[in-house]
């Protein structure tokens, strides 16, 4: 799976991700993941153009926004596929992680 | 290969590099079947979780064999390995997390099988874990040999 970031209005790190976000996609992007998670406060993770979602790359999603958010921060999913928006529904990840059905509505999360 | 009433199985080594082989399969057994895509989508979800459960717990596993057993709008997956006997139909379900700090980071892969299924069976057949999955409304399947 490929990761990339960019930094856009008000300093939001915008998680632009592709692919398959399953065992071997998490692998991949794992790492990268954890070190913005850290370090930043405003992430943004875009998953329009994830083509599935695995239990596992759940789980990089959740450590991530607990980490995220136990500073005060803010952690946001956008644009899911269908299919990846009803994995996330079914394992209650949207009652969790504020989801939205595309980055500019995401953004607005970020508006002081 | 393909016709609709016809079981088929894939036979993989226990290792995550496997997994495109495992979706590319159902991908190509659910278009040979005229699969609703959403079954299809729900059987790749399915198959990778429980495949990976094995490869992830059950180190004694040497190879995990899948079946799938298609019928219009039903299907039933059969999955079996030679690993360590483990009946995942026992593991009792999550609660629901009242709060992200709350929430556990696993035990999603089993739930979210459950809720995209219509039922689940274990049974140790032998040094053989057996297990099926089914979708619709699925009848036992017919086991062929292959």
């Amino acid at each position: 799976m490929d990761m990339s970031v960019t930094v856009v209005a008000d300093g939001v790190q915008h998680i632009g991700l592709v692919g398959a976000f399953d065992v071997n996609g998490a692998a991949d992007v794992d790492l990268r993941f954890a070190a913005l998670a850290g370090s930043k406060d405003k992430i943004l993770v875009d998953l329009t153009q994830v083509a599935s979602l695995a239990s596992v790359g759940m789980r990089t999603l959740l450590v991530n926004a607990k980490v995220v958010s136990r500073r005060g921060g803010k952690f946001v999913l956008a644009g899911p596929k269908p299919v990846v928006e009803k994995a996330l529904q079914t394992a209650g990840i949207t009652d969790l992680i504020p989801t939205y059905p595309d980055v500019t509505t995401a953004m607005r999360a970020f508006e002081s | 290969m393909g016709a609709s009433n016809e079981s088929a199985a894939l036979t993989l080594g226990p290792a995550p590099h496997e997994i495109p082989r495992l979706k590319e399969w159902l991908r190509a057994r659910g278009a040979a079947d005229r699969l609703e895509p959403e079954l299809v989508d729900q059987l790749i979800f399915c198959a990778e979780e429980l495949f990976m459960n094995i490869v992830s717990h059950n180190s004694a596993a040497r190879e995990i064999r899948v079946v799938l057993d298609a019928r219009g709008p039903e299907a039933a997956l059969t999955i079996e390995d030679q690993g360590t006997a483990f009946d995942p139909t026992k593991v009792p379900p999550p609660t629901k997390p009242g709060s992200l700090e709350a929430a556990p980071i696993g035990g999603l892969g089993l739930h979210l099988v459950r809720q995209f299924s219509s039922g689940m069976e274990y049974a140790r057949v032998g040094p053989t874990n057996r297990l099926v999955i089914r979708f619709g409304s699925a009848a036992t399947p017919v086991r062929r040999s292959t």
